[in-house]
């Protein structure tokens, strides 16, 4: 469950996103029901052949990781037309220009001086453009935080399968008291025109959760005469051209007496570990 | 079944061992000494024992016979309708003296009786109450050989009548003489918010034994609210709940251990509660444990909040 910080994102492209896409879309919520008394987790099939889309439903944050100045929120939107918003029941309206906006929100006094208590917070963002309703969610702080990555090496290998041709192992989940658990992978992908993007292994915005036991050595499923078969997600194809960013994003639950949940970003592996795949 | 000695254990944990007694004994609860939440609207006091404590056990288990896994708890929701009847404010009543009073949460009068079989067969007191602004307070009082037997018990299994007529709704109740510690089981618990900020989940407290025993365990969600007190939840809906069997060991329930070492205990989940009803709720396990002579425990879970925090009960403004 440890996790460990990278530093910024990698920007030396003219279209590099300015920060991480945030936490995964409706973090910490659709958690299903807890293993049944003593069952063992069954086989897991990894996925299959995937295409990261190149149009989108609905707008995409430019950075998921937004801070709070007093007691406003800008969050910086890729947007196709102007429309409105709400963040912790705050609305507001935005102009958008050259596909970009920005939706600023007035928080209550009383919800402002929380979230530098609380150390930051994850919060639903709804979008409503061209009369369609788009939920996302942003991690809002006073300071921006270090985005959190898991610690196993295993993750986003970017051009394992060809020069636009991603995989992605999952990491190996370690616990120090064996426990169930289970895990929902997402991909976020970006281009300047799209702002960040989920994919989860059943669609956008969509993913389904994966059960398996971590124990002090790694996952005990995947353990195999002294080798390791991971959870893999592949071949994800990129299509060329788009400028298009990917990193990947794992939630997991783990069914202790008192269950823990955690999100963490998996490293990227371009034979060096970075922030993100580019594929221009 | 008939001796009023209390049970040392020896086959719960030792850093946590109670005084267990055999059935018609006297058995434990008290008062929690201080509420974890002081909101307006929070609870009198503790719900007190289940409201099948001590009755209608499980079939002894076949001798040889190994358990299997049993399944979890179903998804439930804590009903918004209780019924009619009126509920207690806090199952934990303590005598002063020959006096017993009983806080009710009430729609009309009506009168209230005590019986507690470890003192006497029968009623021990009884008396009417009158309700105002949905409370009512009963004031009974003991015989005096009754206050006398209780205060050598210290806390007993009780049971209190409530209502008039047909509305008569019985529960059970903690009757005490002196303040006495409220048992908990030492891990597991009730999780407040983990399926969303009004939907919890209760995880069983790992049980471990020595030596090892077949054990049948029954779990309750009690819940209270101002209008209603303390009502109970359990897997077979509102005062009914299901044994589910287990094997008990030195390190735990066996059943509930997976081939890859994780323990996947029993848990009953996702529980919704009604948003916005202002509703306190707490766990309760019972256990019978299947040694040559059948030994019966019951006791609350701790309120774990998103945190890790330990609290008395979940609240759900």
């Amino acid at each position: 469950m440890a996790a460990t910080a990278l530093a910024a994102p990698v920007a030396n492209a003219a279209a590099a996103p300015p920060g991480l896409p945030g936490p995964p879309p409706g973090t910490g919520t659709g958690f299903p029901r807890p293993p049944a008394p003593g069952a063992a987790p069954g086989p897991a099939a990894s996925l299959g052949a995937t295409t990261l889309p190149t149009t989108t439903t609905g707008p995409g944050v430019l950075t998921g990781f937004v801070t709070l100045s007093g007691s406003s929120v800008s969050v910086k939107l890729a947007c196709a037309a102007s429309g409105s918003a709400t963040l912790l029941g705050a609305k507001t309206t935005y102009r958008c220009k050259h596909g970009r906006s920005t939706a600023t929100f007035v928080l209550t006094k009383g919800q402002a001086g929380k979230i530098p208590r609380l150390g930051g917070i994850t919060a639903k963002l709804t979008v409503v453009e061209k009369g369609k309703t788009e939920h996302l969610t942003v991690s809002v702080s006073k300071i921006l935080p270090a985005p959190p990555y898991w610690t196993s090496n295993f993750g986003l290998a970017c051009t394992a399968q060809g020069s636009n041709v991603a995989q992605l192992i999952a990491p190996n989940f370690s616990a120090s008291l064996a426990t169930t658990i289970d895990v929902r992978p997402w991909l976020a992908w970006y281009t300047p025109s799209t702002g960040w993007q989920w994919l989860g292994s059943r669609g956008p915005g969509k993913s389904s959760w994966y059960r398996f036991t971590a124990t002090p050595s790694g996952v005990f499923e995947w353990q195999q005469s002294g080798t390791i078969n991971p959870w893999t997600w592949a071949p994800i194809t990129v299509t060329a051209g788009h400028g298009t960013y990917v990193v990947a994003a794992f939630e997991a639950v783990y069914w202790y007496g008192n269950p823990a949940y955690v999100w963490n970003y998996a490293h990227t592996q371009p034979g060096s570990l970075t922030t993100d795949c580019v594929y221009p | 079944m008939s001796t009023r000695k209390p049970i040392r254990s020896r086959f719960v944990n030792p850093s946590r061992r109670v005084a267990l007694t055999l059935a018609a004994v006297a058995t434990t609860a008290a008062v929690g000494s201080a509420q974890a939440t002081a909101a307006t609207g929070a609870p009198v006091g503790l719900p007190g024992p289940p409201p099948l404590a001590m009755s209608n056990y499980p079939t002894p288990p076949v001798t040889g016979v190994v358990p299997p896994a049993g399944p979890a708890g179903p998804p439930a929701k804590v009903p918004a309708k209780v019924g009619g009847g009126p509920g207690l404010l806090s199952g934990v009543v303590r005598a002063r003296g020959r006096q017993v009073t009983l806080q009710i949460a009430c729609s009309g009068n009506g009168s209230a009786a005590v019986s507690a079989a470890a003192i006497a067969k029968g009623t021990l007191a009884r008396g009417s109450y009158t309700c105002a602004s949905h409370r009512a307070s009963a004031q009974l009082k003991l015989s005096s050989a009754a206050a006398r037997e209780l205060g050598r018990l210290t806390s007993t299994l009780g049971h209190v009548k409530l209502g008039k007529g047909s509305a008569t709704t019985q529960y059970a109740i903690t009757l005490e003489s002196r303040p006495t510690a409220s048992p908990r089981w030492s891990d597991g618990g009730l999780v407040c918010s983990f399926y969303g900020t009004d939907s919890p989940m209760i995880s069983a407290p790992n049980f471990t034994v020595q030596p090892p025993a077949i054990i049948d365990i029954r779990p309750w969600l009690a819940f209270y609210t101002t209008n209603n007190g303390w009502r109970w939840l359990g897997t077979a809906g509102l005062n009914q709940s299901l044994w589910y069997r287990g094997t008990a060991t030195p390190t735990g329930v066996t059943q509930w251990r997976t081939l890859g070492g994780a323990l996947n205990r029993w848990t009953w989940a996702p529980i919704t509660v009604r948003p916005g009803s202002n509703t306190y709720a707490i766990g309760v396990f019972e256990v019978v444990y299947w040694y040559t002579h059948m030994r019966y425990v019951w006791e609350y879970t701790s309120s774990l909040m998103g945190s890790g925090a330990k609290t008395t009960y979940c609240s759900y403004p």
